[in-house]
């Protein structure tokens, strides 16, 4: 459990006064950008971080309230660039209330969710659903992916423009891959005219079929049908060509093996301007 | 093609009326590319001549008298085949519209002997629409006739960047210095791909909008600046000279949908302020409302989009007067 749990625990009492600070004591205090990893305190001002540091403690401030982390950190929050959120559609499952309340739970302070949604988020009104919806139900700040093929059926553009200036914040296929590389080009070449982001899930359908598993000895062994790393690798090299030849902005959904790395390091020497990668730990050899 | 520079196969004659004001020593008109300012600064001069005089009531006359002219076309075409047609008529040729339907090709025949079947008929000028980028080139080789480009998919159309740089010159005075701006589906468009080799000829800066899909590979290296943003790219045009998005030649997605383009890259008010207050409003036809410009902006007192047309039949009776200098006499 974080900190800011206990500061979500205590959300719903919270009588503090409008300005007063508020400092955050006996802290692990974690901030990626400037490499800082150190316990002390932190000071929030009128809603901004005012100071931090060792010298920040229990009644070192005054007029402060002060809350006693017990030692648990604080980090700048948290951004999840893959969120599989099940409104619209699916609220059984998930809503965007209890997404967000999950991801407040874990320090994950912004949620991009995917479009893989019933219906698709392929359409302006759903970009917009999805804004109304976070902005009366979410705890957390939430940003809106859209379909880059209509109905994610990779085989029709979607809207890209429309949907970027209504507030999609990047465009994907769900997790599927689109296999035309025509229309990926297309795609990416058109995307590249908005500056809008393209994540890509990388799998190669034809080679994917009904595999459920890594391909090898174990899935020999367990009788399980198993999907070969090219899957992967071959979608991965297909992308990069094409961003190459596009300048897209790129990003590679999930990578989940080694051989994709190879294939991403092999790229740097030329390196596309915007390939970014992703490891999905589930994924994993 | 310089090949077809210089192909004079017989002596010069002098039928037409009026001199031209420069040499035209080319036997086929089959594209810009090969031609030269003075060359199209002549045609545009004598085209200016068949403009008066196709607003007189008379408006015959005999340059063409006893000539055969023939509208083939492999590739259904209605406007541009009736401008020729007006042109021959106006110029006193007996004209003759020939459609060769791809059923004819799926005949057998190849298009060196469609060539020398119609060689045998004796034709003295040739107008041919054929899709295929290279074909009108290899016909012109086959026949002793005038051959000219109606409009080949995707390479040239040299009698609508001939009438467009009329109606420019005829609101502007002129061509060298202007900015034109040519908006929508480069890739498609063999109207384009003249525009850019006539304007650049004549001086003018021209710049390509389109989104990346709809602009073609390596655009900028035909002499033109290119944007992806109609709001950039019009910043103080002179002339906004709109494409018809050609759906039916696109195979595969290329934009999104028609909304999309239309917001994006469709000419109305607002983008069209970024031009000059008094730019031009062009359209080579047939356009489509509501896809890449405003029915509004389409009916401006700055649109010359029925001028346009006008200006196609002047233009191409004086490339038909033209040719027919080097047409043989006896």
């Amino acid at each position: 459990m974080t900190a800011m749990d206990a500061q979500h625990e205590q959300h719903d009492t919270d009588r503090r006064r409008p300005h007063q600070p508020l400092a955050l004591v006996n802290a692990r205090l974690v901030d990626p950008a400037s490499g800082l990893d150190a316990f002390g305190g932190l000071l929030i001002e009128n809603g901004v971080i005012a100071d931090l540091g060792m010298h920040i403690m229990e009644g070192s401030v005054e007029g402060a309230e002060s809350l006693d982390c017990g030692g648990r950190t604080v980090a700048p929050g948290l951004i999840d660039m893959m969120v599989f959120c099940g409104e619209p559609g699916h609220e059984h499952r998930e809503t965007l209330a209890t997404a967000s309340r999950a991801a407040a739970a874990g320090g994950v302070t912004t949620i991009c969710c995917m479009p893989n949604t019933d219906p698709v988020i392929d359409d302006v009104a759903l970009v917009d659903f999805i804004l109304r919806r976070a902005r009366d139900t979410a705890l957390v700040h939430v940003h809106p992916m859209a379909a880059m093929t209509r109905d994610l059926k990779g085989e029709e553009m979607a809207e890209i423009g429309l949907l970027r200036d209504a507030g999609a914040v990047a465009f994907t296929n769900g997790k599927t891959s689109v296999a035309s590389a025509r229309l990926m080009r297309n795609v990416l070449s058109y995307a590249n005219d908005y500056g809008a982001l393209v994540v890509h899930h990388l799998e190669d359908d034809s080679l994917t079929q009904d595999g459920v598993m890594n391909e090898g000895e174990v899935a020999t062994r367990l009788g399980l049908r198993g999907i070969p790393t090219a899957a992967e690798t071959i979608m991965l090299e297909r992308d990069i060509r094409l961003v190459e030849l596009t300048g897209a902005r790129y990003h590679a959904g999930q990578i989940s093996c080694r051989a994709s790395l190879e294939v991403i390091r092999a790229a740097s020497p030329r390196p596309p301007r915007h390939l970014r990668c992703l490891r999905q730990s589930s994924h994993a050899e | 093609m310089p090949a077809q520079v210089g192909l004079i196969q017989c002596p010069l004659m002098s039928i037409a009326a009026e001199a031209l004001p420069a040499p035209f020593p080319h036997r086929h008109l089959l594209g810009i590319e090969g031609l030269s300012s003075s060359e199209i600064t002549a045609l545009l001069d004598l085209s200016e001549e068949a403009a008066k005089r196709g607003r007189q009531v008379d408006k015959k006359r005999d340059d063409l008298r006893g000539r055969t002219l023939i509208n083939l076309f492999f590739e259904a075409s209605t406007r541009t085949q009736s401008s020729f047609e007006l042109a021959g008529k106006r110029l006193g040729a007996d004209v003759m519209n020939m459609s060769i339907p791809t059923s004819s090709i799926k005949k057998g025949e190849t298009l060196i002997d469609t060539a020398v079947t119609l060689n045998a008929m004796r034709p003295d000028l040739l107008v041919v629409r054929h899709h295929a980028a290279g074909a009108v080139e290899l016909l012109s080789q086959k026949v002793d006739c005038s051959v000219i480009t109606r409009a080949t998919a995707a390479t040239e159309h040299p009698t609508q960047a001939l009438l467009d740089a009329l109606t420019i010159r005829r609101h502007k005075n002129r061509i060298e210095g202007l900015i034109v701006a040519i908006c929508g589906d480069i890739l498609h468009s063999r109207v384009a791909r003249s525009n850019i080799l006539l304007l650049n000829a004549l001086g003018a800066r021209v710049r390509v909008v389109a989104p990346s899909t709809l602009l073609g590979a390596a655009v900028d290296r035909l002499g033109v600046e290119v944007y992806t943003s109609m709001h950039e790219g019009l910043k103080d045009a002179d002339i906004v000279m709109m494409l018809r998005l050609q759906r039916e030649r696109m195979v595969s997605s290329l934009i999104p949908s028609q909304r999309e383009y239309f917001h994006f890259y469709g000419l109305d008010y607002d983008k069209l302020a970024r031009a000059k207050p008094d730019a031009l409003i062009m359209h080579p036809g047939p356009m489509n409302r509501g896809v890449e410009i405003d029915s509004n902006v389409a009916d401006d007192a700055r649109s010359v989009i029925r001028e346009q047309v006008e200006m196609g039949v002047a233009v191409r009776i004086a490339v038909l007067q033209a040719l027919a200098r080097h047409l043989p006499n006896q």
